[in-house]
């Protein structure tokens, strides 16, 4: 039995490379969508985490309870603690808002901090009358009883950005 | 050597590899499906405990006597979820405990809990009132004023020129919700009802408070006043001249309970009698005088600008009373008994 010449270790090495080559490009392909994924499936609960906890509790302020920032950025209220009592008892106030280090973040009591969910890009909170925001500088909110919630997340996942926007609108139940 | 073996080790190696990934995949999916179905069930069993509570508002308007354990039930078999309302009664009121749950029948997975307090009642005063706003106060200028007493919820400024009471209670808010279908009768039979095409048409308004002038001139209440029952914003603008009446704006609100309308009205003129608005109150007073001889209920905002007179009229209030409108039962709180933190008070 003969041995291979060096052509034929070559020629079978080269095919060898193309192919070793071409199952990591696929591989790798494959890898950052995975990742890519993952990530943005981490932000859609992220997202959805924030949002379900701020709708939840502001579904039961009322418009006289909440205040927003001009800016929009902050949100406070007040829930009801026992709806039984004349007249309605409550407690402390809730904060929502997003900290520096992209944390939604929740103060109850003020100053008493939780974190909400992470890569929380920006949060924005505005009255809705119907048609659009409610200018809280220059127009009379305080009749509206809807919010409207724009949430914004983003991860930086190999150097790619992933970024999910969610949107919702709640209207208080106590007038 | 046998180089063959090496094939056979390869691929166990290779389907091994592909048997963890596999199953952590599998392991992650069903996870991530619990946890999608669980707060899809949640979201199922709030809103039934929401259907739980507006059948419970529709039954005790129907009858207010309801009380006890498990009063109104109900399916909603589109997504399979059930509700069971309790109802305590505590005089007046009514404290309904709703609870939604999934599956609609068999172990529950997930319920929800709201509960709310149902009034049925005119408040003290109500009929005594010069302003009754459920919201803010807003008096605007030096040239207004105002003649009785006002109440209101929130805030008011610039009082130099009320002569009455001036008091804040938050405890009339929402404003009281009058039988709609008993007014709607009353002003139908009285040729006052006043939709969107009449509206559109310009059908002039009565130009006196009174449909039949009392008896007794001194007993009010052997008078009945026109009611007139409007069914879209109430917007009055120019020279309105005299009208009368008691003026219901209140949109669809039988068939529609969120339904809120403005009253607002630009200009000069006389009103004689008084207007009851779910919505904002607003009147804006022109050259001339903007007078209201009567009263007002807000919803939310009163406000005046401008040449604008409200002038209390106990002659008027006393026949809109003695029409006998029953308060209509409406929520005035609610909140979810299950919550996801611990809240300190």
């Amino acid at each position: 039995m003969k041995a291979f010449t060096l052509i034929e270790l070559m020629i079978s090495a080269f095919i060898l490379l193309l192919v070793i080559g071409g199952i990591f490009s696929v591989m790798n392909i494959a890898n950052m969508d995975w990742y890519s994924e993952v990530g943005l499936l981490n932000l859609h609960q992220q997202a959805r985490q924030a949002m379900h906890g701020i709708v939840r509790e502001l579904r039961q302020s009322k418009s006289q309870n909440i205040t927003i920032s001009s800016d929009g950025t902050e949100i406070q209220f007040l829930v009801p603690n026992n709806i039984t009592t004349t007249p309605v008892t409550y407690y402390q106030p809730i904060k929502y808002y997003v900290n520096a280090n992209n944390q939604a973040i929740r103060e109850h009591p003020l100053g008493t901090a939780a974190v909400l969910a992470n890569n929380i890009k920006n949060i924005n909170f505005c009255f809705w009358d119907g048609n659009d925001c409610c200018d809280l500088v220059t127009e009379d909110c305080s009749w509206i009883d809807v919010v409207q919630i724009d949430l914004e997340a983003e991860q930086n996942v190999r150097q790619k950005v992933l970024d999910f926007d969610v949107t919702e609108k709640v209207r208080v139940r106590n007038e | 050597m046998n180089k063959k073996a090496s094939v056979l080790i390869l691929t166990i190696f290779l389907v091994v590899i592909l048997l963890i990934l596999g199953t952590a995949l599998i392991a992650r999916s069903i996870s991530e499906n619990n946890m999608a179905r669980r707060n899809v069930d949640s979201t199922h069993a709030f809103w039934a405990a929401e259907a739980g509570v507006n059948q419970a508002l529709e039954g005790l308007r129907s009858s207010y006597s309801q009380c006890g354990t498990a009063v109104f039930t109900g399916t909603l078999s589109s997504v399979d979820a059930g509700y069971s309302v309790d109802v305590s009664c505590s005089g007046q009121d009514r404290i309904i405990s709703s609870t939604g749950f999934v599956p609609a029948t068999g172990a529950i997975r997930v319920q929800r809990i709201t509960e709310a307090v149902i009034k049925k009642s005119i408040p003290l005063g109500f009929y005594d009132k010069a302003i009754y706003s459920a919201g803010d106060v807003d008096l605007n200028g030096s040239v207004y004023s105002i003649d009785g007493d006002v109440v209101y919820a929130d805030e008011i400024d610039n009082i130099d020129n009320i002569t009455g009471d001036v008091t804040q209670d938050s405890t009339i808010v929402p404003l009281a919700l009058l039988d709609f279908s008993q007014l709607l009768s009353i002003s139908q039979a009285q040729g006052n009802y006043y939709d969107e095409e009449r509206l559109d048409d310009g059908d002039p308004f009565p130009t006196s408070f009174w449909y039949e002038e009392p008896s007794d001139p001194l007993d009010p209440t052997t008078g009945v006043p026109n009611v007139v029952y409007v069914t879209e914003d109430l917007t009055l603008k120019g020279n309105v001249g005299t009208l009368g009446g008691f003026f219901v704006v209140v949109g669809d609100v039988i068939t529609n309970p969120s339904d809120i309308q403005d009253a607002t009205i630009n200009g000069n003129g006389q009103i004689e009698g008084a207007i009851y608005t779910r919505g904002n109150f607003r009147i804006n007073g022109g050259g001339g005088n903007l007078n209201i001889n009567g009263g007002v209920w807000a919803g939310q905002e009163a406000r005046l600008n401008g040449n604008a007179h409200i002038d209390y009229n106990d002659t008027y209030m006393s026949a809109i009373e003695a029409l006998g409108i029953d308060a209509s039962a409406q929520i005035t709180s609610w909140k979810e008994q299950l919550n996801p933190y611990q809240l300190t008070p």
